[in-house]
Order: C-alpha cells, then sequence, then structure tokens
C-alpha cells in the first residue's frame, strides 16, 4: 500500500495543499482511500475520469491529479453517464455529498442504477448539506439537528443504499471513515466491478453535524461510528429496533446483470454490421 | 520535519509528520491505540510524543484527513 509521502508525490497536487476542508473533516480521508484503492488496482491515472458534484465533498477532485471534471450540483451522474458512453474504455468516478446524490440529483441516482450503467458512485454522507451551513438533508435521522432543523429532523430519512438496491444497482456497499481499511477493500471492489456501483461513506462534519449534534471533536464522531457499525451479516439477525441508530457496514449486493454500455455496443455493432451488409 | 524511526514487525518504521499540514483536528491524539501522538497546547497541531509506544496499525495516516502523517516502510527509508 502506499505511504502518504508516496500517495502524494504520485496522485497529489501538492502545491493545492492543504486542502480546503475544516479540521478533521471526513472529506481528506475518503479522497485517498479512494486512490489508494485504484492504485491498488493498477489503473493508470490518466485513464480514470472523475466526475465531482457541488458541496464541501465535490473538492476531492481539486486536490488530485486525475481528469476531473465538476458537475453542476446533483448532475455529477448524468456528466458521468455521457462520458463513459462516449469512451467506455475510461474507468468513470462519480463523488457526490448525500444532498446532492440523495436530493437534487436523485433522479439522475435511480435512473444510472436502472440501467446498470459502469460507473462507481461514491456518496460522502455526512447527513446535512456541509458547504451551504449545516441545512437538513434527505440522510439526516429523525430527531437530529440541523440549522433548517434547530430543535430536530421531523422527516424521516433516506437509506441511500437501499434506494440504491431498490433502483437496481449491481454493487453496493456502505463503509465508514472509521473503517477506513475496510472502505479502500470496499471502492476497489466497486471500482472492479462492471456495472452501477454504489458506494455510501458514513462521514463526518463535525463543524456543522457535529456542533448541532453535541459531537463537535472528530475524534468523538469517529468513535460514534466505530460503536454504531453493525457488519451486513450481523444485521441479518437483528429486528428492525435492535437497528434503530446503527449503521450497517459492508457489501449489501455484488451481482452480474446487463451492462448499459456493452448493451449499447451490442447495439451498434449489429446496425453497423446490417448497414454493412 | 520531525521524524523518528522504530523497529516493528521486523521492518524499520518511519512516523513522518509534516506540521504545516497539521490542521490539529485530534484524530491522530485521540485514536491512536498506543498514545504515540501529543498536540502542542498553543497551537493543538500534533506531535511525536512516544515513537516507541507505536504499535504498527496503520490507522493514523489512513484517517489524518490532511495527509500529515506518512509511515515509510523499510524499503523506503
Ligand atoms: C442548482 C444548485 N442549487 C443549490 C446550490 C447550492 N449548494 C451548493 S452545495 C449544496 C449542498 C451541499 O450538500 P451535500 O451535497 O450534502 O455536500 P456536502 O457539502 O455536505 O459535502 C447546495 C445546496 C447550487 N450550487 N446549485
Ligand atoms: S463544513 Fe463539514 S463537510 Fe464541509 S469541509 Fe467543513 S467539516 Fe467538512
Ligand atoms: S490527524 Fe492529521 S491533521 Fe489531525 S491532528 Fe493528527 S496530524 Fe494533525
Ligand atoms: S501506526 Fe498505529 S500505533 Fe503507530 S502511531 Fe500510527 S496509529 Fe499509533
Amino acid at each position: 500500500m502506499l505511504s502518504t509521502a508516496q500517495m502524494l508525490e504520485k496522485y497529489y497536487l501538492v502545491d493545492k495543499l492543504p486542502n480546503i476542508w475544516c479540521a478533521g473533516c471526513g472529506d481528506g480521508a475518503i479522497a485517498a482511500a479512494l486512490v489508494r484503492a485504484v492504485d491498488e488496482l493498477g489503473i493508470d491515472k490518466n485513464s480514470l475520469t472523475q466526475v465531482n458534484g457541488i458541496g464541501c465533498s465535490g473538492r476531492v477532485g481539486a486536490y488530485q491529479d486525475f481528469d476531473v471534471i465538476k458537475g453542476t450540483h446533483g448532475r455529477a451522474l448524468a456528466f458521468a453517464t455521457g462520458i463513459k458512453l462516449f469512451k467506455p474504455e475510461l474507468t468513470v468516478v462519480a463523488i457526490m455529498g448525500d444532498g446532492d446524490c440523495g436530493a437534487i440529483g436523485g433522479n439522475h441516482f435511480i435512473h444510472a442504477a436502472r440501467r446498470n450503467i459502469d460507473l462507481t458512485a461514491l456518496v460522502i454522507n455526512n447527513r446535512i448539506y456541509g458547504m451551504t451551513g449545516g441545512q437538513s438533508s434527505p440522510t439526516t435521522p429523525f430527531g437530529d439537528r440541523a440549522s433548517t432543523a434547530l430543535t430536530g429532523s421531523v422527516e424521516r430519512p433516506f437509506d441511500l443504499c437501499q434506494l440504491a438496491i431498490g433502483a437496481g444497482a449491481t454493487y453496493v456497499a456502505r463503509g465508514t471513515v472509521y473503517h477506513i481499511k475496510q472502505l479502500q477493500r470496499l471502492l476497489k471492489n466497486a471500482i472492479a466491478h462492471k456495472g452501477f456501483s454504489f458506494v455510501e461513506v458514513v462521514s463526518q462534519c463535525p463543524i456543522y453535524y457535529g456542533r448541532y449534534n453535541d459531537e463537535a471533536s472528530p475524534a468523538a464522531m469517529l468513535r460514534w461510528q466505530k460503536e454504531s457499525a453493525v457488519s451486513v451479516t450481523a444485521a441479518q439477525g437483528l429486528s428492525p429496533e435492535e437497528l434503530q441508530g446503527k449503521i450497517v457496514i459492508g457489501e449489501f449486493v455484488a451481482k452480474d446483470e446487463p451492462e448499459f454500455v456493452s448493451e449499447y455496443q451490442a447495439l451498434i455493432d449489429r446496425y453497423g454490421q446490417e448497414a454493412a451488409e | 520535519m520531525p521524524d523518528s524511526v522504530v523497529t516493528r514487525k521486523g521492518q524499520r518504521l518511519r512516523i513522518l509528520l509534516t506540521p504545516r499540514y497539521c490542521k490539529g483536528c485530534g484524530i491522530c491524539v485521540e485514536l491512536c491505540p498506543a498514545k504515540v501522538f501529543g498536540s502542542e497546547p498553543a497551537t493543538g497541531k500534533a506531535y511525536l510524543a512516544a515513537v516507541e509506544r507505536c504499535v504498527d496499525c496503520g490507522l493514523c495516516e489512513l484517517w489524518c484527513p490532511d495527509y500529515a502523517i506518512s509511515l515509510e516502510r523499510e524499503a523506503n527509508l
């Protein structure tokens, strides 16, 4: 595995560091986990294109030496779909926040999953809108506080992994920043998987989510991730009541289904052939 | 650049800390299982307090959100 010094030399725009994120934000460690996963897969950095959404999570590519396109808010998967269809040989990774993917980008998300297009969607779930000031997002847990829910959210949250599964994603996994070695493995498997891969990372935003929910220390938030985590296998034996407040981590789905770009290519080949005859 | 070398699992390991990148978040200080890091009272930045306690779990360099910690293994020393 790459040491940090090796990683910075090979993959980072070091003159852009230190990064913009607040002290203790999860984004930096997740960005590094992605790079280490890519390196272990032996993917040439020039054959990977990143699409970043808008938000704190949308800053990942700003420090990394990949081809990066910054999409508009919620549209990372639309850009990613276009890139993958035009250049199927590229590895395409879209990085989004929970607001980016789950709210404004919700439709792009379910349809990319339904099509089973060969992309990796990485969602950094800090449970709020970070960049715009800690407003509640579709993943803010019921009763948790945010700048727009000072006495606690009265909305039921999305479980983004279950949404991905329901929409037809063929690789679905959840990790946390605390379980960082597992996260690297999940990202490796997701990128290697042919089809729509969805990885949700439970992350910490000490500045907004943490502060509003009396958990401002980044280390305390990581300890909370550790204590709340239950593996997919262990969760199968637990009742819905027992799973309240837990984070289920690991792989939910890894299966092969017809993949959109290959099916589209087959169509082109078939009609191209007919036209030639 | 403070750095220090220990031998773990039969390999020399250097913990390299780059204070310029450190934002003093406290993650390494509070979560290193061997309490290797301390935090400067004035700045909150991490420093190497007891390298000899390191058990080479490898986590600090993966957790540090600011790339301020690097674990350099023997081959690269
Ligand atoms: C079309 C549009 N609507 C709203 C915004 C304002 N905006 C910027 S980032 C953001 C949400 C960020 O939250 P999230 O996606 O969860 O990412 P985070 O910052 O938490 O990583 C919003 C609403 C925008 N840039 N564009
Ligand atoms: S506001 Fe939250 S998510 Fe954004 S950089 Fe700061 S800690 Fe990270
Ligand atoms: S984890 Fe990194 S940024 Fe945080 S205190 Fe330690 S060295 Fe500094
Ligand atoms: S490798 Fe583990 S034990 Fe050693 S300094 Fe880092 S966190 Fe502490």
